[in-house]
């Protein structure tokens, strides 16, 4: 009876474990879309202010 | 990076303790996991309002691309189908465990899901919100110094945003950078936090000459032509530079290579130049000596420049080609010039 308690946490553990990997890497992926989206943003603000700046000193 | 990996695991296996788990039920564990699993699919939609709002507020108008918008959901679902069938998988086990489920169905009280709040992205919401201006048509030098004014503030969070992304925040950054530059080698991931942390630092002074009504920067002591713009233009290059993102094949790499250790003695040239500029009348001749230092990275000849058997940058900058390891000098000149 013990031994099926421990088999049974233990495959609870195991499935556990698999799925929270699988969401860790699913997270890492959406947060590398996420920064590269906020760069091309960053870069787009900038890019406006330069333009805008250069126009006011011509 | 181990911090990498940490910052991505901010949900993990929340084990009660030892004694506790002896007395944890099927159904209690269960709770307990299919609980971090719903908490950590939280995290989806927290991130992606965050990243949302920030977006919104250094542009308005600005908004996920299409191809961003299908990747994001793709993303989404995927996580959404590993959740539920991770928990159904889980809940299976329940209805194995009666005796265990009909005292648990008295005494379980619902875990509930830990929801991690990103403060940071909220504070730094508010911060740009405060700080967002309607862009308008700049015409009196007035309106050009606020145009300045606004590229410095959206440089000066760029940088801190990069830095609180990779290590937590500004602070820590500064702790791992100093520690890691004393012990005399720098990964990758450290040349980023140099470039951020001393873009960060120039561009905060810049805000406080601006808001100090400074017209432009020439006044500084060396007679630099140097303006506002010129020096915010080059914080914005050495921000965009140093972007880690772009360079993952080498964040494993230990041994630096002499162009990263050039790079990196240029920025400490540069920083020793901007911190002691207004001794250099007391201070001429050490003060010198970090500008010659200087000249020798720039002109890299190999009278100027060659690596050691130890693999450091050398630098010979007087008249006997005597070679000096760089990294070393400066730090001495450093101190001789701060009084220590």
């Amino acid at each position: 009876m013990s031994d099926s308690k421990s088999d049974k946490n233990k495959k609870i553990d195991e499935i556990y474990a698999d799925g929270m990997a699988k969401l860790n890497e699913l997270k890492t992926a959406y947060q590398q879309i996420l920064a590269a989206a906020m760069k091309r943003v960053d870069g787009e603000r900038i890019e406006e202010i330069n333009q805008r700046l250069l126009k006011n000193s011509q | 990076m181990d911090f990498e990996k940490n910052k991505h695991d901010a949900v993990e296996v929340q084990k009660p303790p030892a004694e506790s788990r002896e007395k944890e039920s099927f159904r209690e564990k269960i709770n307990r996991l299919v609980g971090n699993i719903g908490a950590k699919l939280v995290e989806f939609s927290q991130q992606r309002k965050s990243y949302e709002s920030s977006m919104e507020n250094t542009n308005p108008q600005a908004s996920f691309t299409q191809e961003e918008q299908e990747k994001l959901s793709a993303i989404e679902s995927s996580a959404q189908a590993e959740a539920e069938k991770t928990s159904a998988s889980l809940q299976e086990f329940e209805s194995d465990e009666p005796t265990e489920l009909a005292r648990a169905q008295d005494s379980v009280v619902e875990q509930p899901v830990e929801v991690v709040t990103d403060i940071k992205a909220e504070e730094l919401l508010k911060e740009e919100k405060a700080a967002e201006q309607t862009p308008e048509q700049p015409k009196t030098p007035e309106e050009r110094l606020e145009g300045l004014k606004q590229k410095a503030g959206v440089l000066a969070e760029k940088a801190s945003r990069n830095l609180t992304d990779q290590f937590g925040s500004v602070e820590a950054a500064k702790t791992v950078y100093e520690s890691r530059n004393k012990k005399g080698y720098l990964t990758p991931v450290m040349h980023f936090a140099a470039a951020n942390l001393s873009a960060l630092e120039k561009v905060k002074e810049l805000q406080e000459l601006m808001e100090q009504g400074h017209e432009d920067y020439n006044f500084h002591p060396l007679n630099s032509p140097k303006t506002f713009e010129s020096e915010l233009n080059e914080m914005e290059q050495k921000i965009d530079r140093s972007n880690f993102g772009e360079m993952p094949e080498a964040m494993g790499a230990f041994e630096e290579t002499k162009e990263q250790q050039m790079e990196k003695l240029t920025i400490r040239v540069d920083e020793l130049l901007q911190k002691y500029e207004g001794v250099s009348s007391q201070k001429p001749i050490d003060y010198d000596e970090v500008r010659k230092i200087k000249e020798a990275l720039e002109k890299n000849s190999e009278n100027s420049v060659r690596v050691n058997k130890n693999g450091k940058v050398e630098v010979s900058y007087h008249p006997l080609n005597m070679f000096v390891v760089a990294e070393d000098t400066l730090n001495k000149l450093d101190k001789v010039l701060s009084g220590n």
